[in-house]
C-alpha cells in the first residue's frame, strides 16, 4: 500500500489558512503523527493538499486534536478551481486522545484535497497526519500478481481440466479486474499489461 | 513568529461605549465620537496587537455589537465561535452594570463550556460625580466571573488600550498552554 499524501510521494500542501513556523502546514503530509500543523485562532480553517498526478483514493484517515467538523472537497483541476464536497463528518471529542477517523472516498478521483474544519471543540485545532489508500495501486498491484501467477499456474498443471477453465476464468477475472480502474500512470503496467495478456492468450488458447 | 486571530466579541447595554472604545482602539487614540450613533448590527474592527518581548502577535477581530436589545438575536448569529469577550458596562450607570451577568449568560451559553479569556470594563471613568458602580464592587464581581476588570475613558483617551492588550495576552498565553498539551499526546 502506498501513501501518496506523503511529501515523499511528491504531494504539497499548497495552502493551509494558518500557520505557525514552527508547527507548518508540512507536518501533515510527513507521515509522522508526532509532528503537527496547527491553526492560530478563528473558524473555519483549511488547507490544500496537491497530488503529483491524479489519484483515485479509496480511504483518507485524519489524525487530528479537537476538531469537531471536517468537511473534505476534491478537484480535479491542475490549478486547484472548482472544489466539489465529496465528504463531511462530525468528529467525536477525545480528551487526552488524537482523533483518527476515516473516510471512505469510493475510487473518487482527485488533483487536489482541500480539507475545511469549519468548527472545533477548543479555539486551537491540530492536524498530525493524513493517510491515503490509493485504490487505483491496489488494483494495479494484484493485477500485477495475477498476471504473473496464471501462466505458471496453468502450465504447470498437466490437469487439462484445469487447463479447460481457466482461459475463460483468466478473462473473466482480467475484465472484471479492468473495470475497477485502469492502473496509475506511475506503475507502467499498461504496457506489461498488454504485451503479458497477448502471450498468456496465445499460450492458453493453443491447446484448443 | 506567529499571528494569531481572535474574534473579539464587544457587548453590553446599548450607549455604554462600545464604539467609542473601539474606534479608540482602532485609530490610536486619534479618533473620538463625538455624536452618538447607534450600531445596529455588528461593526468589524481589525487590529493588530504585539505581544510584549517576542516577535508574535495577535489579530483582534472586534466585533463590536449593538447594544440595543432588538438587534441581539440578529448578532449572535454573527458572533459564531468567540474567542474572547469584552463586556462593557457604564459606570455611571447601574442598571448597565447589572446587565453584565445577563451578558455573559448568553455569550457562556455559545461557547458550550469553551474556555474564553475575558475583560470588564467599566467606561466613562470621567464623569467622576456620576458614578454609580464603585470600582471595588466592579472588581469583586469581575474576579468572581473569572474577568480582568479595566477602568476607561474613552472619551479622555485613558486605558483605553489595556483591555485589549490584556485579552490578547490571555489568547496568547491560551495558544502556548494548547501547544504544550499537543505535545504530550504525539
Amino acid at each position: 500500500m502506498i501513501d501518496a499524501a506523503l511529501s515523499s510521494s511528491g504531494a504539497q500542501v499548497i495552502v493551509a489558512a494558518s500557520s505557525d513556523e514552527n508547527y507548518p502546514p508540512d507536518n501533515i503530509i510527513n507521515g509522522n503523527t508526532e509532528s503537527f500543523w496547527i491553526s492560530t485562532g478563528m473558524f473555519p480553517q483549511e488547507f490544500i493538499i496537491r497530488f503529483a498526478d491524479a489519484v483515485k483514493m479509496s480511504l483518507v484517515t485524519i489524525h487530528s486534536y479537537n476538531v469537531k467538523n471536517l468537511k473534505i472537497e476534491k478537484s480535479t483541476s491542475s490549478d486547484a478551481t472548482d472544489f466539489d464536497v465529496i465528504a463531511q463528518k462530525e468528529f467525536e471529542h477525545t480528551e487526552g486522545n488524537l482523533q483518527a477517523n476515516d473516510f471512505s472516498l469510493s475510487g473518487t478521483t482527485a488533483t487536489h484535497l482541500r480539507f475545511i474544519i469549519t468548527s472545533g471543540y477548543d479555539h486551537f485545532v491540530s492536524v498530525h497526519r493524513q493517510h491515503l489508500v490509493l485504490r487505483s495501486v491496489t488494483v494495479g498491484q494484484s493485477l500485477h500478481l495475477f498476471l504473473f501467477l496464471w501462466p505458471s499456474l496453468v502450465f504447470s498443471s498437466c490437469d487439462w481440466v484445469l487447463a479447460g477453465i481457466t482461459p475463460h476464468l483468466a478473462i473473466a477475472s482480467f475484465t472484471c479486474l479492468w473495470s475497477l480502474g485502469q492502473p496509475s500512470a506511475r506503475f507502467p503496467i499498461s504496457d506489461i499489461t498488454s504485451s503479458l495478456l497477448s502471450s498468456l492468450m496465445k499460450r492458453l488458447c493453443a491447446p484448443f | 513568529m506567529v499571528k494569531l486571530r481572535a474574534k473579539c466579541i464587544l457587548v453590553g447595554d446599548a450607549s455604554v461605549g462600545k464604539s467609542a472604545l473601539s474606534q479608540m482602539f482602532r485609530s490610536d487614540g486619534a479618533h473620538f465620537q463625538k455624536n452618538y450613533s447607534m450600531t445596529a448590527g455588528v461593526e468589524l474592527v481589525v487590529k493588530s496587537v504585539n505581544i510584549p518581548d517576542s516577535a508574535d502577535s495577535v489579530e483582534l477581530f472586534l466585533f463590536d455589537s449593538a447594544g440595543k436589545e432588538t438587534f441581539v438575536e440578529a448578532c449572535e448569529k454573527l458572533w459564531g465561535q468567540p474567542s474572547v469577550l469584552c463586556l462593557v458596562f457604564d459606570v455611571s450607570s447601574e442598571v448597565s452594570f447589572r446587565s453584565c451577568a445577563l451578558w455573559l449568560d448568553r455569550i457562556r451559553a455559545l461557547c458550550q463550556g469553551l474556555q474564553m479569556p475575558g475583560v470588564l470594563v467599566g467606561n466613562k471613568s470621567d464623569l467622576s460625580s456620576r458614578r454609580e458602580v464603585e470600582t471595588a464592587v466592579a472588581q469583586e464581581w469581575a474576579q468572581s466571573q473569572g474577568l480582568e476588570y479595566h477602568e476607561t475613558s474613552a472619551k479622555e483617551m485613558e486605558n483605553c488600550e489595556a483591555p485589549f492588550l490584556s485579552l490578547a495576552q490571555a489568547f496568547y498565553t491560551l495558544y502556548q498552554d494548547r501547544i504544550q498539551t499537543i505535545q504530550t499526546l504525539a
